[in-house]
């Protein structure tokens, strides 16, 4: 990173130089502002990774085990929008290691998971051991 | 040996010091791919799956791969590189430190393979392309190249990405920054119009705006930087940070004489027909 910035920013300087020594003008290049590969490409991954995840609960087997659970599917897509991109990226290399065709176990333990993390952030309420600060709050 | 493939010659003993790791080996993968982005080549991590890595082989790309000899309790790790295969015997054939031909039964690999996960990866020369790629990770391996300043290396692997992806916005926009980088500017203010034209980008026309303002086009620069603030909506404090930046330096400037002149444009267009990277 340091040396993509030194070799963007040489050119800038020479420019600089050759400016003040014919113009005398001083200070007549901006400073590069441009949008790297590089965060194009995480906001990329975001997205491609909140895609797998939706596509993950749209499954006949989550939507049955999810149903089961008392969570309509609709609810559960707008919690996972919800989501940070950190949570996000850790999910969706979850359903990496599933096969294709999903073991039954593992989807149920997968639904469980994400379940499980929005319970924790406070979205859902499904699982009667996981207690939410604002609820504790809200007692006080 | 992958390397050697990909035009550099490295001998495993220059190799090791620099992807040795006594740890896990999900370290160990990512010091390879560190390792092979430090020699200016383009490491492609395949998909988990028999099916991509004999897809390779046969493209006649060896595949790196990572085998745990021993147990998943107490792994022995080694690299080994498959070389070639014969599905009607079901054989693979192997590479390793010591044997520079192994050939075992496909089943046997397998066992060994799945241990790590099924991790292969191959070494190109930058513009080369796997067989198996994909666009998100192909494009992710060329920004490797970028960050670690083998930018020629990096313009060409998103030279190659903007032919096999056309309509790919990602794919543009590094080409673009690439060539920014190396100094390139009017062919990658050119880049840059046509994605932000294309996609209605607001990076892409922030990165115009910034690549005119360096030609000293202060107009046309001005221009793209507001269409960059107005399809950011906000999002991004970087475009308005442009455009304050650029309207600046444009009216200190007393003699503006931009160096996108219609002539050179018009000279640019002549050479971009015979370009293969701008056939699209």
């Amino acid at each position: 990173m340091q040396k993509l910035l030194e070799v963007m920013t040489r050119p800038v300087g020479m420019v600089l130089i050759f400016s003040m020594m014919l113009l005398g003008v001083s200070n007549a290049t901006a400073n590069a502002a441009m949008v790297t590969t590089g965060t194009l490409l995480r906001s990329d991954q975001v997205r491609s990774d909140r895609q797998k995840v939706l596509n993950f609960l749209q499954r006949t087997q989550v939507q049955q085990q999810m149903e089961r659970l008392g969570v309509s599917p609709s609810e559960a897509r707008a919690r996972v929008a919800a989501l940070s991109e950190s949570q996000i990226h850790a999910l969706a290399g979850h359903i990496k290691e599933l096969p294709a065709g999903g073991d039954i176990l593992e989807v149920a333990l997968l639904v469980f998971i994400i379940l499980l993390i929005t319970d924790i952030l406070g979205f859902t309420d499904v699982f009667p051991f996981v207690h939410h600060h604002v609820h504790l709050r809200g007692e006080h | 040996m992958v390397l050697n493939f990909a035009g550099r010659r490295v001998t495993p003993a220059e190799l090791a010091p620099k992807v040795y790791l006594p740890g896990r080996h999900g370290s160990l993968a990512a010091e390879l791919v560190a390792a092979t982005w430090r020699e200016g080549r383009l490491p492609y991590v395949i998909a988990p799956r028999l099916h991509d890595l004999l897809s390779e082989v046969a493209a006649g790309h060896p595949v790196l791969v990572l085998e745990n000899l021993a147990f998943a309790w107490y792994p022995d790790w080694h690299y080994a590189v498959v070389v070639g295969f014969n599905l009607r015997r079901g054989l693979v054939m192997l590479r390793s430190g010591k044997e520079a031909r192994n050939v075992i039964p496909i089943l046997l690999f397998q066992r060994v393979w799945a241990r790590s996960h099924d991790w292969g990866m191959v070494v190109l020369a930058p513009g080369q392309m796997p067989a198996t790629v994909h666009r998100l990770p192909y494009l992710k391996a060329a920004w490797g190249l970028e960050r670690l300043g083998h930018l020629h290396a990096a313009m060409r692997a998103y030279r190659a990405a903007t032919l096999r992806w056309p309509n790919s916005l990602d794919a543009a926009m590094g080409f673009g920054n690439s060539l920014y980088a190396l100094g390139r500017k009017r062919m990658a203010a050119s880049v840059f119009r046509r994605a932000a034209k294309a996609h209605a980008s607001a990076a892409a026309f922030n990165n115009l705006a910034q690549t005119l303002s360096d030609l000293r086009c202060y107009p046309a620069a001005v221009h793209a930087a507001l269409r960059a603030v107005a399809l950011g909506k906000q999002k991004h404090p970087l475009y308005e940070k442009t455009l304050r930046e650029i309207q600046r330096v444009a009216l200190k400037a007393r003699t503006p004489s931009c160096q996108l002149s219609s002539a050179s444009d018009r000279g640019h267009h002549g050479s971009a027909a015979r370009s293969p990277a701008r056939a699209q």
